[in-house]
């Protein structure tokens, strides 16, 4: 019975265990299905990220800004020291024989370049070892290695920068079938063994870090495969937890489902963080070659290459610029276990070893080397393209900027101000330089200090323009011919003008002294203020800034009459724009930093054609530039004889503000306009005029630079003709004292001096000149 | 009298130096040049030619046809100045023809923008540019790319007569029509 009772109880029991078991495994079942719906749900949600992220942000390339490619052909104005720096510039090595691209040899005034192959915006410009000899100040031959003499060839552009994202990072996209064998078995080998084998986790890796840790007793091994570094590196925060891990280890397994290992290994190598320039983040080791060595990544050798594998595991710790024997260490170590696992022989590792890093010496900064030109690069693009596509979109952003002329304008301003601003600290200047017949931006100085990306000066450094805008009133004068030539007379003395609000102005020379009756072409050469006020008030104001628009101003001014003396503020480049009309005799071309635009595949995007617009008649600017011309020979440019010879026919025209708060100086050559300004940043007396300040920087440029000879020619509407200079009369070369003077056309002086009559040749003369003019 | 007669005699020499000053001048250029044109002077007409193509034998030209008609004025052919250019600007220029003749206008204008930046004062590569503008419907930047062509030509009168015939087509191109003619009239004024 009790064994029934027993068996009773073990039935009830056991049903009631049946029951608990039932709901047990039913409550398991249930946890279960809720466990795995919610990771499967989460998984996917991982795939998803891993996809969305994969798939989008692998290409977020900043966009790559490039300075103009040097031209060379046999007659080009170089020098060696300039073929040198460039080439220094753009990374080349100095070989025995240059049979890799990248490199060259140098002999004397003969070189040998093994040109890099490069995508122009009108096509590919192949390899090829060029020789190039030197003599005479140019490059007198230009052939290549087998004799073949080459009309015209290009260098590779040179990078200047790029345009990154807020977060700051920058890269440089490499392809996996442009990653180099030699890189991709040092990674493999010293950070991942197995990469090629695991799904994405490598357990035994794992164990082993562990227990390398457990022994240490602290962190000295990981355990992360490639895929997880780059898990890392592209979806997860910094933190440390076990949390983190999981869903690193989780997303590795997703990603290595979704692609394939080549996808991963690209991914990687665009992906890795590699070192730090300033607020710039340097990604992927196709940006760290050019960032490190100045050399693109397939130019790279064993030493080299291993460097950047080295600095994978600590960019900061092995900085090979901060702490190269740290480096040099562990690039040496890198090479040591590839030749370990059989990828290297003992011979190159020897060779390797013994290699220096090889780190190019330029000082990066977190906004390249040109950050003035880089900020007026910026400004005009932002007028074409969203910021999101200059930052992600990899487009190859060709520019005007002449490196050389950049660095030879910033050698000039730093030495000239030290000299000027001996006693006065506080001194700045900004400067900037183009071509005159093209508008191209050569080349763009924000400040004295090269390179330091602050405020600039040259777009934003808004100031008086003092007696730069004399040409102006001139212009408006000579443009009405029938009223105005070069020998006008006009009275250089004292006026008061009263505006609408009673307040007098009493405009005084520079030297406080009147000049009684001058000479148009003296007034402005001399810069009078009282004749040019008279000339311009009595030309009209209106027709002064009409000119001034003709010319390229684009700000709205006040019209008040001390707008005659240059009471109108500009920034350099405004200026610049100004002057380039002039320097073009009257065309006007829109000053310009960008040449084209390519796609990251290589396509051409856009354009910006050069626009050339005739906005002033060739006749009075050409006369106006006469006079511009005159001032450098014997007026208040006189002292640009220091720097450059008269020869050379420069142009140009001084400017000195109230109190010398501003120094300015505006010219040209037969090739450059140029702009300088010097003054302080508290607008406070620099002490400078234009001739004792900006005139001895642009000097010192224009010297640097080596412009060419400014050589006008003869507009059809003007003629030179002999006149005596005191009566205006017309005269005849032998006469005394008889000068040469352009006339528009139409408006020749009529009367003869008494030089002319008393030659009997006269009749004939106008006879002949007539039978000329009905000729032509 | 007797100074009446020398005076007409003076007067008449004035003349004759006159010509001959002026055919100094038109045909200047050529020495200059190698092959620039004159519509003037035959024999500066074949010497450009003997520059420009291998010369016909005359004689076989008579034999071929016999009949040869003797027009009471024929205007010699024109040939264009050559620009004075460096084989770094002749190679572009050739480049610069092959695209145009492609159809590809962008990419001859960015060719000739390369020539300029080489040789910025070379009016034959404004003109040229200009005259790339003036087939992609350019008209402002034909008539001023010209113009500044013309800024740069000097004596070259077949270059300047080039450009004012680019600057009537443009002018004609956004209907300035008296524009048109005075630019015409300029062309041939410059002839």
């Amino acid at each position: 019975m009790t064994r029934r009772t027993n068996s009773k109880k073990h039935k009830k029991t056991k049903r009631h265990n049946k029951k608990r078991g039932f709901w047990l495994r039913r409550w398991l079942i249930k946890t279960g299905l809720l466990l795995c719906l919610v990771t499967v749900g989460y998984s996917v949600y991982l795939d998803y990220v891993v996809k969305r992220e994969f798939a989008g942000k692998r290409w977020a390339v900043p966009a790559r800004v490039y300075g103009r490619p040097l031209e060379l052909y046999p007659g080009a104005a170089l020098m060696p020291d300039q073929l040198l720096n460039e080439l220094k510039y753009l990374g080349y090595t100095k070989v025995r024989y240059p049979s890799q691209a990248g490199s060259y040899s140098r002999n004397g005034s003969r070189f040998l370049v093994h040109t890099r192959s490069f995508v122009f915006w009108d096509g590919k410009e192949s390899e090829q070892i060029l020789d190039l000899q030197f003599s005479d100040f140019q490059l007198s031959s230009l052939k290549t290695a087998s004799g073949k003499s080459v009309g015209l060839a290009r260098l590779d552009a040179p990078a200047i920068g790029s345009i990154y994202p807020v977060h700051n990072e920058d890269r440089v996209l490499i392809k996996r079938s442009e990653l180099p064998k030699k890189l991709v078995q040092a990674l493999v080998a010293v950070e991942d063994r197995s990469f090629y084998q695991h799904y994405g986790v490598d357990a035994k890796a794992i164990a082993r870090a562990m227990w390398a840790n457990i022994r240490a007793r602290s962190v000295v091994q990981g355990g992360s495969t490639l895929t997880q570094q780059l898990v890392k590196n592209f979806f997860l925060t910094r933190e440390r937890s076990l949390w983190r891990k999981v869903n690193e280890a989780l997303m590795a397994l997703l990603l290595e489902r979704r692609y394939k290992k080549d996808e991963i290994l690209e991914a990687y190598a665009n992906e890795i963080y590699l070192g730090q320039d300033g607020e710039r983040a340097i990604h992927g080791f196709g940006l760290a070659s050019h960032f490190y060595f100045k050399q693109p990544l397939h130019e790279l050798t064993l030493p080299k290459l291993t460097l950047l594998v080295a600095l994978v595991r600590g960019p900061s710790y092995y900085d090979p610029k901060r702490h190269p024997e740290r480096a040099k260490k562990r690039r040496n170590l890198v090479l040591k276990i590839m030749r370990d696992q059989g990828l290297i022989t003992d011979k190159e590792v020897k060779h390797a070893a013994l290699a220096p890093l090889g780190i190019t010496g330029v000082k990066g900064s977190s906004t390249g080397r040109f950050p003035a030109f880089m900020d007026l690069v910026r400004r005009q693009l932002h007028r074409d393209y969203r910021g999101e596509d200059l930052t992600s979109e990899g487009l190859r952003i060709f520019t005007t900027l002449d490196p050389w002329v950049q660095k030879q304008a910033e050698k000039a301003l730093a030495e000239q101000l030290r000299h000027l601003s001996s006693n006065k600290k506080e001194l700045e200047s900004a400067a900037v330089i183009a071509g005159s017949q093209s508008g191209e931006v050569l080349a763009v100085l924000g400040g004295r200090t090269p390179g330091f990306a602050g405020f600039n000066r040259a777009l934003d450094a808004v100031r008086p323009i003092g007696s730069l805008v004399k040409p102006a009133v001139y212009l408006a004068a000579l443009m009405q011919p029938e009223r105005y030539n070069l020998l006008s007379p006009l009275e250089d003395t004292p006026l008061s003008i009263q505006n609408r609000s009673g307040d007098v102005w009493t405009p005084k020379n520079y030297d406080h002294r009147s000049h009684g009756t001058v000479q148009l072409h003296q007034a402005l050469a001399h810069s009078y203020n009282m004749a040019t006020v008279r000339l311009g008030m009595s030309v009209g104001l209106d027709q002064v800034v009409n000119r001034l628009q003709d010319l390229g101003l684009k700000r709205p001014v006040n019209i008040y009459p001390s707008l005659l003396l240059g009471a109108i503020s500009l920034a350099p480049i405004e200026v610049a724009q100004i002057y380039q009309t002039l320097a073009s005799g009257g065309f006007h071309s829109p000053l310009r930093a960008i040449r084209e635009v390519l796609t990251a595949e290589q396509q051409p995007l856009q354009r910006y054609p050069l626009i050339v617009e005739q906005t002033v008649p060739a006749d009075a600017a050409y006369l106006v530039n006469q006079v511009l011309q005159e001032v450098v020979r014997s007026g208040t440019g006189q002292a640009l004889a220091q720097y450059i010879s008269p020869q050379m026919n420069l142009a140009g025209k001084t400017g000195t503000t109230d109190d010398m708060r501003d120094s300015w100086f505006a010219g040209f050559s037969g090739d450059k306009v140029a702009v300088v300004w010097v003054g302080r940043d508290d607008n406070k007396p620099a002490g400078l005029s234009g001739s004792a300040g900006a005139l001895r920087v642009w000097g010192k440029i224009m010297q640097n630079i080596q412009p060419v000879a400014l050589e006008m020619l003869l507009p059809e509407s003007v003629e030179a003709v002999w006149v005596d200079p005191v009566s205006g009369l017309r005269a005849e070369e032998h006469c005394a004292g008889a000068i040469q003077v352009p006339y528009i056309i139409g408006f020749l002086p009529s009367g003869h001096s008494s030089c002319v009559s008393k030659s009997n040749g006269s009749l004939f003369d106008d006879l002949l000149e007539g039978f000329f003019e009905w000729n032509d | 009298m007797e100074r009446l007669v020398i005076t007409a005699l003076v007067l008449l020499s004035v003349m004759l130096t006159g010509c001959l000053e002026s055919a100094y001048r038109v045909g200047a250029p050529i020495t200059e040049r190698g092959h620039s044109s004159t519509q003037t002077f035959p024999e500066a007409k074949s010497r450009g030619a003997q520059q420009e193509s291998e010369p016909a034998p005359i004689s076989s030209e008579v034999e071929k046809n016999q009949e040869v008609q003797i027009a009471v004025y024929t205007p010699p052919p024109r040939f264009k100045a050559k620009p004075i250019s460096s084989a770094a600007v002749s190679n572009l220029i050739q480049t610069a023809t092959q695209q145009k003749n492609a159809g590809n206008m962008i990419g001859a204008a960015a060719t000739m923008e390369r020539a300029l930046r080489i040789e910025p004062r070379n009016a034959h590569l404004w003109n040229q540019l200009a005259a790339i503008r003036l087939m992609q419907k350019q008209y402002h930047q034909a008539e001023d790319l010209a113009s500044k062509s013309n800024a740069l030509a000097a004596a070259d009168r077949d270059l300047r007569r080039d450009n004012w015939l680019l600057i009537a087509k443009a002018r004609r191109g956004v209907g300035n029509m008296s524009g048109a003619q005075f630019a015409e009239n300029k062309a041939n004024f410059s002839q």
